[in-house]
């Protein structure tokens, strides 16, 4: 800003002030409910308490309605399991026919692992990941329209200001938990391109999406247990703050903190409308519907067209020696490492196939997925939001961060010899 | 004619957007929030007193010096308003301080304005006053209070529409200069 601009502002918020002391006066009142709340939760510990408690809440919620309720006991039995309607009725339709290996695949394993675009692909895609996708979202939209989200920008802003990007960085990342779509195309809220690089270059890498969590759920959770589930957030978490403080240093750290300005000045608590709250998470729902979900179905009829023309075996031989070496994971989590560049959610679940897999392999193998490729669709975005070059920038950055992250636990493990 | 929406985030410009048009939306993204969640836009075409005219929701922005990709989106929208159309600057009555730097940069870019001053209601409560006359006079342009997510004040607003004004930015500075 040069100087003329400045002084510029400077008029203009000597202006303001004038007009606001002329029309605006406060007057002495009782503070109502939402007064108090607002009081109290302006204060730090109180705003983290809130922020960990809200955090916990939403995830148990993933866990008993999206999870076990909906995907377990509403979807997966009635609908995408063995003997009922829907099963019969494909069954009918195309058991021996040439498309049958591409629709419907072998159902005697269960749904999540039978691969077939009628099969897996609708039950992943409708069962798996639409549930979490609604329960995200149903959080989203109430706490925005709560006016909560500028409480946690402000709180996040501390943080996120010392990895190079301004508080405003957390309600992207947050949609990016969702899904990477929509975090992805957020990140242009961000002032300027150096903060938007950082920030999709983390969304990229150590967000993963309900899409991979609820699979990272079914696999690593209910094969080895939370304890592994725990380590591979503290894995994320720390890989978000440690590549955006090297991105920082790298790219010219200067203050990226938001303006007084704006803190000054927080939105109150509000009752929100029902309908606009409604009518907002219809337009999400729609739009990951129609904008996300078709993409998910032609990741699996891609690897699906690759794995039956043997393409795959082909890549799996290529590369297979090197990754079980530097990785140490077994030679059959290779094939599924590669389909992981199409789909994430289907290669987590080939993990479960895998005879005597163990947890840390398992760990390992779901930690590099996370990081070193997004979806399909999260690229299709990614190159339209920061460009070819960028893009290319992020991608290279991504495959080196996976090679590194997962050399590391492959060292860690043979250190302190845990299997 | 157009009538374009625009203000910070968080000041119930979608609820407004919605009031304005009242039909369902027809769009292909949504609208959000507090430093936003994106920066697409809603857009809608409807009839105000038997015109047909044609709503645009603008990003949630703090000015228009386009510092992000909100701002430059803003500004890039608004290259299609006209003298016919509108700008109605919505501002949040519990935080008006923010509200006005928008309110003086879209002055000063010489775009026909009105302004509403909503959740009147919000600032009743907090024990704000508002006067909305003297804010008039000063700024030269129309002002309405709204509360939009009750609807009160809207048809007040779509009665004034019409009142449109550019503002003078110079005589605006130089007029508080000196008297703050």
């Amino acid at each position: 800003m040069g100087v003329e601009e400045r002084d510029r502002e400077k008029d203009k918020w000597a202006c303001i002030d004038y007009i606001v002391k002329r029309t605006v006066k406060f007057r002495e009142r009782k503070a109502t409910l939402l007064d108090k709340i607002d009081e109290i939760t302006l204060n730090p510990v109180v705003n983290l308490a809130i922020a960990f408690v809200l955090l916990y809440s939403i995830f148990i919620s993933f866990l008993r309605i999206g999870h076990i309720f909906l995907t377990e006991g509403l979807i997966g039995k009635y609908i995408f399991a063995q003997q009922t309607f829907y099963d019969v009725w494909i069954h009918r339709i195309f058991d021996n026919t040439p498309l049958y290996e591409i629709l419907v695949g072998n159902t005697n394993q269960g749904y999540l692992y039978s691969f077939g675009l009628l099969t897996t692909g609708l039950y992943i895609a409708l069962g798996v990941v639409l549930p979490a996708i609604f329960i995200f979202y149903a959080w989203l939209t109430i706490l925005e329209d709560i006016g909560y989200l500028p409480r946690l920008t402000m709180l996040a802003d501390t943080v996120l200001s010392k990895i190079g990007m301004s508080g405003t960085a957390i309600v992207p990342t947050i949609l990016g938990i969702g899904c990477n779509v929509p975090g992805m195309a957020a990140s242009r809220i961000m002032d300027g391109s150096r903060q938007r690089f950082i920030l999709a270059t983390v969304l990229a890498i150590a967000v993963p999406c309900t899409a991979q969590l609820s699979v990272a759920f079914r696999v690593i959770g209910g094969m080895f247990g939370l304890k592994y589930l725990f380590f591979l957030f503290l894995i994320l978490i720390f890989l978000y703050g440690i590549i955006g403080l090297v991105l920082d240093k790298l790219m010219g750290g200067k203050s990226s903190r938001l303006s007084e300005e704006l803190i000054a000045e927080i939105p109150p608590y509000r009752r929100p409308m029902l309908r606009n709250t409604l009518s907002k998470l219809g337009m999400r729902m729609r739009s990951f519907f129609f904008g996300a979900l078709p993409w998910v179905i032609v990741g699996v009829l891609i690897v699906n067209v690759l794995y039956l023309s043997g393409v795959l075996d082909i890549l799996e031989t290529l590369i297979g020696p090197f990754l079980t070496f530097w990785l140490g994971i077994p030679e059959e989590m290779v094939g599924a490492l590669i389909i992981g560049f199409l789909r994430k959610d289907v290669a987590i679940a080939f993990f479960a196939l895998i005879p005597d897999l163990t947890a840390w392999q398992a760990l390992t193998g779901v930690v590099i997925l996370m990081i070193y490729f997004p979806c399909v669709a999260t690229f299709v975005i990614m190159l339209k939001e920061l460009g070819l070059l960028n893009m290319l920038k992020s991608t290279a950055l991504m495959l080196v961060v996976a090679f590194v992250v997962g050399g590391a636990l492959h060292g860690f493990s043979l250190l302190f010899e845990i299997f | 004619m157009k009538i374009f929406l625009a203000g910070n985030p968080n000041v119930g410009k979608s609820v407004l957007f919605n009031r304005l048009t009242s039909t369902t939306v027809r769009t292909h993204a949504f609208v959000s929030n507090y430093p936003g969640t994106t920066v697409d836009y809603f857009v809608s075409s409807t009839e105000i007193k038997g015109k047909k005219v044609e709503v645009i929701d603008l990003p949630g922005v703090y000015s228009l010096r386009s510092t992000n990709e909100a701002e430059e989106v803003a500004l890039k929208i608004l290259k299609d308003c006209g003298t016919e159309d509108v700008v109605i600057n919505v501002i949040d009555a519990t935080r008006m301080r923010n509200g006005l730097f928008l309110t003086l940069d879209l002055i000063e870019r010489g775009y026909p304005l009105v302004i509403a001053v909503n959740m009147m209601d919000m600032a009743e409560k907090r024990g704000i006053e508002i006067d909305l006359n003297t804010l008039e006079s000063i700024m030269q342009v129309p002002v309405v209070g709204t509360v939009a997510i009750k609807g009160e004040g809207i048809d007040k607003l779509i009665m004034r529409i019409e009142e449109k004004k550019v503002g003078n930015i110079e005589e605006l500075v130089n007029g508080c200069r000196g008297k703050g």
